[in-house]
């Protein structure tokens, strides 16, 4: 019943976000700079123009500009992207997967690894592996991401093939000269699951090695460190002091009692991350040339292609939302003392 | 705490033109003149902006920076000096502070906003000059230092942690060698920033280029320091700007409540909505000139709703306190309690989140100019010149140093961030 209510209010909450999102969107891209440039060439004729303006509503009011725009939205028109010379639509349904499966490796990549090292850091508190695992998380947090990412590209691909080792690969989702592939979803690791195709999915996983570990780096850092410190504040709770008490051993008391309720706090950031990935991928597939949305979206803010840059920010703010969201849900069930409201 | 009675000494119970003093009469008439010509300082350096706005093509961040970095606050600082003035007059004790306080603020504002405005800010050095004459410091010292005590006790104790943490003091140091490094520029580097050698490409780290050169012959060490000074720049006029924006919406937010609140909590709750960079690069394109200018207003507004939270919730806290219903109950004006109550108690966690965002806006704005917002190319800024490096990666010198700039730089605000929040939250402070 309570359940319910928080669920119903937080709904509720998202709606005016939702609209100031797309009010921002709207904005940035329709009323800063001028709108009939978008439905004009060099070679339009001066006589065409008040014709282009009336056909898109150009001399309305702007609450009604708006709702024009928003009609468009849903009925996904979302406009010709001049960029992937496609349809916006069209273009993020190739380009969205790349980038999903991209944030999706560096995320699992970052909990695997994050939450461990956390509990580790936690435990050993003051001691040598805490010492080196807050150092790697501290570097994480203040490095530069595309850095790090050029950085690897020179060693393990270039220093690598130089050295004539087995080395990465510099840069894209499959070997596409060797390997026929032909898209099903365009998740390549999940196609070449379904297909049975083993060549391309070790292909594809190699191909994930490096950007995958330069996007999800800053992720990990931060779940190592939230990790630590919520461990750390549980760990001087009364119930561990009494489940120490009663004799149970150090394995049991950390991963079975304080385990749980240091993993909240957790959760909140890993949702919070989705952002930083989304960000963390414009600035990492441009540098390992990988098809997706942030190559696509720096591109199309690099030539002004406004309809590409709406969609990819809406896009964004909407899994954000989405993301934050689902974490509100969860942590309402993860957590019953969590008074709904 | 003090042997000296200051209220018998110069204020009899039949009045106060018994004793006129005349050190103090002559400091606050000093102190009229300094407020009035601070308030002119700020007034002929932003309307000098402006005209340079009108005159030039000069962004329009620089005159709405030169709107708060001058006008705005030292009008308010000035005026309320003013006032200072004619309580010092009445041997008001509390004046006494506040002139330091106030003249080294509009001084600061002062010396900020640059150009012929600094000259004004002399005359407020000066009378912080009269009030340490002996016989003036007289009136005030006693009773100044009984009323700052416990917070002075309070601030060594802090001082005392800070110097222990190892970690805390490396930030601090590396922090004092950048900002050494930007000021000194001209004298530490064998080139200019954009002094170019041609024939010289993409030479590997020798004597001549210890940091070897670039592909069109720019000396990488010589870039890398200058560009200390506007990526620094970016990111305090960033972090100041949203702070003071931010704050100033928070703490009306939570103090009136509401109506207020609920609009200003959804429109940050919209912000939030993108993530940092992404709407900082929507708002770069929508000004559509690429500019380091644009990058800081897109920053500024991508960053402001943090404050405005952070403060909010700190009001949220504090305006239930006892102290706030005793100033309510002398009558103080809501304005008053805001700023000089509520404010200051709230400034702590502010201070922690700042230090911690220099270094988010430094990322954020290395990256913005390395996906080519920003920096006009062949400007020295890190981002940029990491950009530049990804087409020649194999010459390794040309990205690592800039990288290692940024990451150090970001590192000792994360870690000064860190170690301060560490030191001033209560839980973890032991005494």
């Amino acid at each position: 019943m309570k359940l319910r209510d928080y669920i119903i209010r937080r709904l509720l909450l998202a709606i005016p976000v939702v609209i100031g999102v797309l009010a921002i969107t709207f904005v940035l891209s329709y009323v800063v700079g001028n709108p009939i440039t978008l439905y004009t060439t060099e070679r339009t004729r001066p006589e065409a123009i008040p014709g282009i303006i009336a056909e898109h509503g150009l001399d309305k009011p702007i609450y009604i500009q708006f709702f024009y725009y928003l009609w468009d939205l849903l009925q996904g028109n979302w406009g010709y992207s001049r960029t992937a010379r496609m349809d916006v639509t069209e273009a993020i349904s190739w380009k969205l997967p790349a980038t999903i499966e991209l944030a999706m490796v560096a995320m699992v990549f970052a909990i695997i690894v994050g939450i461990p090292l956390g509990i580790i850091s936690a435990t050993r508190k003051d001691k040598v592996p805490d010492h080196v695992t807050r150092v790697l998380a501290l570097a994480g947090v203040s490095m530069p991401i595309f850095w790090f990412a050029l950085i690897m590209k020179y060693v393990l691909y270039y220093q690598f093939f130089m050295w004539g080792l087995p080395y990465l690969p510099e840069g894209g989702r499959y070997s596409y000269e060797y390997i026929p592939y032909t898209p099903l979803t365009n998740f390549v690791l999940f196609d070449s699951l379904i297909t049975g195709n083993f060549l391309l999915f070790f292909d594809a996983l190699i191909h994930l090695v490096l950007p995958g570990f330069a996007l999800g780096y800053l992720t990990l850092a931060i779940i190592t460190r939230m990790m630590r410190s919520s461990m750390l504040e549980v760990l001087k709770e009364d119930y561990i002091t009494l489940a120490r008490s009663k004799g149970l051993t150090e394995r049991v008391v950390i991963y079975k009692h304080a385990l749980r309720n240091a993993m909240i706090p957790t959760v909140t950031v890993i949702g919070l991350a989705f952002g930083s990935l989304m960000t963390g991928a414009v600035l990492t597939e441009t540098i390992f040339s990988w098809p997706g949305l942030g190559r696509w979206s720096t591109r199309a803010i690099l030539t002004s292609d406004i309809p590409s840059i709406n969609a990819f920010t809406l896009l964004v703010a909407f899994i954000f939302v989405g993301a934050n969201l689902i974490v509100d849900l969860v942590y309402g069930a993860l957590d019953p003392r969590i008074r709904y409201g | 705490m003090s042997d000296i009675d200051i209220w018998s000494d110069t204020v009899t119970e039949s009045g106060e033109e018994e004793v006129t003093p005349t050190s103090v009469t002559l400091t606050s008439v000093v102190q009229v003149i300094g407020a009035l010509l601070s308030l002119a300082g700020g007034f002929l350096s932003f309307s000098g902006v402006y005209a340079q706005y009108l005159a030039d093509d000069v962004a329009l961040v620089t005159v709405l920076g030169g709107l708060f970095i001058t006008l705005i606050p030292v009008s308010l600082v000035s005026i309320f000096l003013i006032k200072v003035a004619h309580g010092m007059r009445k041997l008001e004790t509390w004046a006494f502070p506040w002139v330091i306080y106030g003249n080294l603020i509009v001084t600061g504002l002062l010396l900020l906003a640059g150009g012929v405005a600094w000259m004004f800010s002399i005359i407020n050095l000066v009378t912080i000059v009269f009030l340490f004459i002996p016989s003036v410091k007289y009136y005030w010292w006693a009773l100044f230092k009984e009323d700052m005590g416990p917070r002075m006790k309070e601030t060594r104790y802090t001082a005392y942690l800070i110097r222990r943490s190892p970690l805390v003091m490396a930030g601090i140091i590396i922090i004092l060698i950048y900002i050494f490094m930007a000021l000194s520029a001209e004298w530490i580097t064998p080139y200019g920033p954009t002094e170019r050698n041609w024939y010289e490409t993409l030479q590997p780290p020798s004597p001549d280029h210890i940091w070897g050169t670039d592909q069109n012959g720019g000396d990488v060490f010589s870039m890398v320091i200058w560009a200390t000074r506007i990526d620094l720049k970016i990111a305090i006029t960033v972090v100041a700007v949203s702070l003071i924006i931010g704050a100033l919406i928070g703490a009306a937010a939570g103090y009136f409540g509401g109506a207020v609140d609920e609009v200003v909590m959804r429109i940050t709750d919209v912000f939030f909505a993108f993530p940092g960079l992404i709407l900082a690069m929507a708002i770069v394109a929508a000004l559509g000139e690429r500019n380091l200018d644009n990058i800081s207003i897109a920053l500024m507004m991508v960053w402001w709703p943090t404050y405005a939270r952070l403060v909010r919730g700190q009001v949220l806290i504090e305006r239930e306190k006892l102290y706030v219903e005793a100033a309510r109950s002398v009558g103080a004006s809501d304005m008053r309690i805001l700023i000089t109550h509520i404010l200051p108690n709230t400034i702590q966690p502010v201070i922690v989140q700042a230090t911690l965002d220099m270094g988010g806006v430094l990322l954020t704005a290395a990256g913005l100019s390395f996906i080519g917002f920003g920096a006009e190319a062949g400007t020295a800024e890190w981002g940029w010149m990491i950009s530049q490096g990804q087409n020649h990666f194999m010459n390794y010198w040309v990205t690592l140093y800039p990288g290692l700039a940024i990451l150090f730089c970001a590192l000792s605000f994360n870690l000064v961030g860190d170690g301060v929040r560490d030191i001033m939250d209560p839980k973890l402070r032991r005494r």
